[in-house]
């Protein structure tokens, strides 16, 4: 089933099916968590067929930012976060499409935006007058010229578009407006051209974007000397605040970190309470609830006193009265009684209802 | 004497929605919900407590859009409107479940509840409940700092400045026309931060705010406390850290106390579970089935059979978790104590929204450590803050990198393929907004309207609130077309400035729809 099947169902069958894909923690899901777990599902490696645009060339070491998390709280913060949100409807049918935004807005421009330590993304347009300009330019190069993104290393220089410490390029295909570019590491600084490399091997820069830097993901080297603390301290207290292991160093506190994560906190997969799940999980789909109310209603003078089990029940302006009850297993009488308004006559009439369920 | 502080921060925060081009709207069920489950029940305890003559400090960051809700009249009408129709439902549920009396017990519990919340909504504060977080400042129990205008995601709006500034100085000024003082601290939505922003910070004379554990641990230069004492960044503005023993213990529904089998369900819902006929007059006008707030049930377990509801075992469950919490943060305390030359802080952010929305019991739990706290120990204060640094006003000096407390702790959450598309017209409406104020230096009256409003819907696409929803999957559609109705309305706004063609009705409109911050100074922009 699509996304869009999966939508058209309730939660319950959804946690029915969530059930037969062993989707961990279904029975805490909201419907949209059970419609995004199970489309995971349904194509398993969905993690990569997710980003939008995946980069051909790479930098040497390329890192995964899947398996840099920081340790935080992560998915179960999401999913608490999530739940401001949750009415038990995931769409509200009745609003109309808002128009569409414009595809672009005649500019020439580039844009990067740090997403993790390892991870940029960028954004461009590219304006026709700059597309003719360029034309122009290239001459017979055009033709064969690729678009590329060239990305520089530019960290702590001033760039001025030749002295980067290093850069690769990216070779764009078909007519994409934006990227997310893997440079792999943290704390650098980086700017991105868009341009048309010739066969020659020049670059012709269409655009140049602003300078971006990515975040550390570990501890920093350098230490404050007014507020020295030793190698041993420093650790110590880096592990306190996280609750890893003493006198290791900082690379592997991180993998413990990232174990941690992966283990304890990713997807709430170890729980001391999850026994009897196993059991649970072998269970079919199908499905069935079923329930009894009993509805007592009637009539008598409008301005009469009725009751029911000796507690007053009010009466519409007609004088007509209805009453539902959830009913259970077992015997149930049910006196109900109207007294005139000068209280001169009285009625009751008792019926007695047994439900049974075999 | 105590060795040591704990902080609780609770983040306060719904996006502005509020439509009134429709009799009802489902979004505008996020606020009353909040009100009831959360907002109301919190008011609640602090006031009892204050009473009972219990001192404590709690932090509290109520953010613009939200004071902006609870101070608009037709949102209050319809909140009452909404209450009074769930006092009737919880009324008929007293009726029909008077045969199963574990059922009956907990519908008049819903009822009580809910005839108390209005008393205090409706009689008490006569419909405005920053009244009573306002009073609760100014006894000294709680500190209430601001947000963001409307929870914009700072790190990805730096590439406009301005943009970013707005967001905080429209905050500050927005708080201090409501609070009647300056916010000493500011909640940076979703923690997210960008060096060079507290220099942004300081110009408004905010004194903290609070960041991920992991970025105060990776702040340059090392950090000598860990996140048991703030930094100071360049500009003097503390970056206090979240301790992540007690966070988790709170907010992972796994290992957390919420996850406890004896706390209530939160998915189970009367508005699922009953038959269609009785349940649609609660529903909304369209008959989608919708969460009514009554529920039954209680966690039970992993399976999808849920037991009845027992508030009595739950409270229990909750003394016991306050207990636990407090019990661990003074070993932690003690711990520590004995390695750093000043009294540690340990500082446990949470949604305000986690408690009692999410977890029913979570005010319960809030008022019994309060409690415990007070009477049962002498090693933890509560303290804000903002007291931490009245107490250690020197501290160590270091630059945190860019980061935000969610998935993964950096801005991936808000910038991943379901959400990457708003920036490219985020950024352009922002550039656009600077190129609209200096294209009128001296507006008419008329221009000056339309420049007001045009601020207001640059503000309101920016919430994080919209990226965060298309990445996690509820109510995609809502968040869609928010981001698209404000831009678009702005991009009206702006043709319309730049060739004097804007249609005066459609401003009048669009203002009575979109009238968050009614004072705006579009001028930040230029």
């Amino acid at each position: 089933m699509n996304e869009k099947e999966l939508n058209l169902l309730t939660r319950q069958k959804l946690i029915k099916l969530a059930r037969q894909q062993k989707v961990k923690n279904y029975s805490r899901m909201s419907k949209a968590k059970l419609v995004k777990a199970l489309t995971a599902c349904s194509k398993e490696d969905s993690k990569q067929a997710d980003l939008p645009k995946t980069q051909k060339a790479q930098p040497a070491e390329s890192v995964s930012a899947e398996t840099k998390s920081a340790f935080n709280l992560g998915q179960e913060q999401e999913q608490v976060e999530g739940a401001k949100y949750y009415t038990g409807q995931s769409e509200f049918q009745k609003l109309e499409e808002a128009a569409d935004l414009p595809a672009g807005y005649g500019d020439n421009r580039i844009v990067a935006l740090v997403r993790d330590p390892y991870w940029i993304y960028t954004y461009w347009e590219v304006s026709h007058n700059r597309i003719k300009q360029a034309k122009t330019d290239l001459g017979d190069d055009w033709q064969s010229a690729k678009s590329i993104l060239r990305v520089y290393d530019i960290t702590d220089i001033e760039f001025d578009g030749s002295n980067a410490h290093s850069y690769f390029d990216i070779e764009i295909v078909g007519f994409p407006t934006n990227w997310y570019i893997n440079v792999g590491q943290p704390d650098r600084s980086y700017c991105i051209d868009l341009g048309l490399l010739t066969s020659s091997g020049t670059l012709y820069t269409l655009a140049r974007s602003n300078f971006v830097s990515t975040p550390r993901d570990s501890m920093s080297d350098v230490v404050d000397e007014e507020w020295m603390s030793t190698r041993e301290d420093a650790e110590k207290m880096y592990a306190l605040s996280g609750g890893f292991k003493v006198g290791a160093g900082s690379l592997e506190l991180r993998e413990e970190m990232q174990a941690k994560l992966a283990k304890e906190w990713a997807s709430g997969a170890v729980s001391s309470w999850s026994s009897g799940i196993e059991r649970e999980l072998k269970e079919r789909g199908f499905w069935f609830i079923l329930d009894t109310e009993l509805i007592v209603y009637g009539a008598t003078e409008p301005d009469a006193k009725v009751t029911l089990q000796g507690k007053p029940i009010s009466l519409r302006p007609d004088g007509t009265f209805s009453v539902r009850f959830a009913l259970p297993d077992g015997k149930q009488v049910i006196p109900v009684t109207a007294t005139s308004s000068d209280q001169v006559e009285t009625r009751t009439i008792t019926p007695t209802v047994n439900r049974h369920t075999v | 004497m105590e060795k040591g502080y704990l902080a609780v921060v609770l983040h306060a925060h719904l996006p502005y929605v509020r439509h009134p081009e429709y009799e009802e709207f489902l979004e505008e069920d996020w606020f009353f919900e909040a009100l009831i489950e959360t907002y109301i029940p919190l008011i609640e305890i602090f006031e009892d407590l204050a009473a009972e003559g219990v001192n404590f400090r709690i932090t509290m960051s109520l953010t613009p859009t939200l004071l902006s809700m609870l101070t608009d009249p037709l949102l209050q009408y319809r909140f009452l409107r909404h209450l009074d129709k769930l006092i009737d439902l919880s009324n008929k549920e007293i009726m029909r479940t008077q045969w199963q009396p574990q059922f009956n017990k907990l519908a008049l519990m819903y009822y009580h509840r809910l005839m108390r919340a209005r008393q205090i909504f409706a009689d008490k504060y006569r419909q405005n409940l920053v009244t009573a977080f306002k009073n609760l400042q100014e006894q000294g129990y709680l500190e209430i700092i601001t947000c963001a205008a409307t929870h914009g995601f700072l790190p990805l709006m730096e590439i406009n400045r301005k943009s970013v500034r707005a967001q905080i100085k429209t905050a500050v000024d927005h708080y201090e026309s409501i609070m009647g003082c300056r916010p000493k601290g500011i909640w940076l939505p979703e923690c997210a931060y960008i060096p060079g922003l507290d220099e942004l910070l300081a110009e408004e004379g905010i004194k903290y705010f609070i960041l991920d554990a992991h970025v105060i641990l990776h702040a340059s230069p090392r950090p000598k406390n860990g996140v048991f004492a703030p930094l100071y960044c360049r500009n003097k503005v503390a970056a206090f850290g979240r301790d992540l023993e007690s966070s988790k213990q709170v907010w992972s529904a796994v290992e957390g106390y919420p996850g406890d089998y004896y706390y209530r369900d939160f998915y189970r819902d009367i508005g699922f579970d009953l038959d269609y006929d009785y349940i649609k007059p609660y529903l909304h006008k369209d008959g989608l089935r919708v969460n009514t707030g009554i529920k039954y049930h209680r966690i039970t377990g992993t399976t999808d059979y849920k037991e009845p509801y027992e508030p009595d075992i739950a409270r229990e469950r909750a003394a016991e978790h306050a207990g636990n919490f407090m019990f661990n943060r003074e070993k932690q305390v003690e711990h520590l104590s004995g390695m750093m030359e000043r009294k540690p802080i340990i500082l446990s952010p949470y949604d305000a929204e986690l408690f009692g929305h999410w977890w029913f019991e979570g005010p319960l739990w809030l008022n019994f450590l309060i409690r415990k706290v007070h009477y049962d120990q002498e090693t933890i204060k509560l303290i804000t803050p903002g007291d931490y640094l009245d107490i250690y006003p020197m501290n160590q000096v270091a630059t945190p990198s860019m980061s935000s407390w969610g998935y993964k702790g950096y801005n991936e959450v808000w910038l991943e393929g379901s959400n990457d598309w708003i920036y490219r017209h985020l950024h352009k409406a922002a550039e656009r907004m600077q190129e609209l104020v200096n294209l009128c230096p001296q507006p008419t009256a008329f221009q000056h309207r339309a420049l007001k409003q045009a601020a207001r819907e640059v503000l309101l696409a920016q919430s994080s609130d919209w990226a965060f929803i298309m990445k996690t999957g509820t109510m995609v559609s809502y968040a869609v077309k928010r981001t698209k109705d404000h831009l678009l309305r702005f991009d009206k706004i702006y043709h319309g400035i730049k060739y004097n063609q804007l249609d005066e009705a459609w401003l009048m409109e669009i203002e009575h729809r979109d009238n968050i911050f009614p004072d705006i100074d579009y001028k930040l922009y230029a």
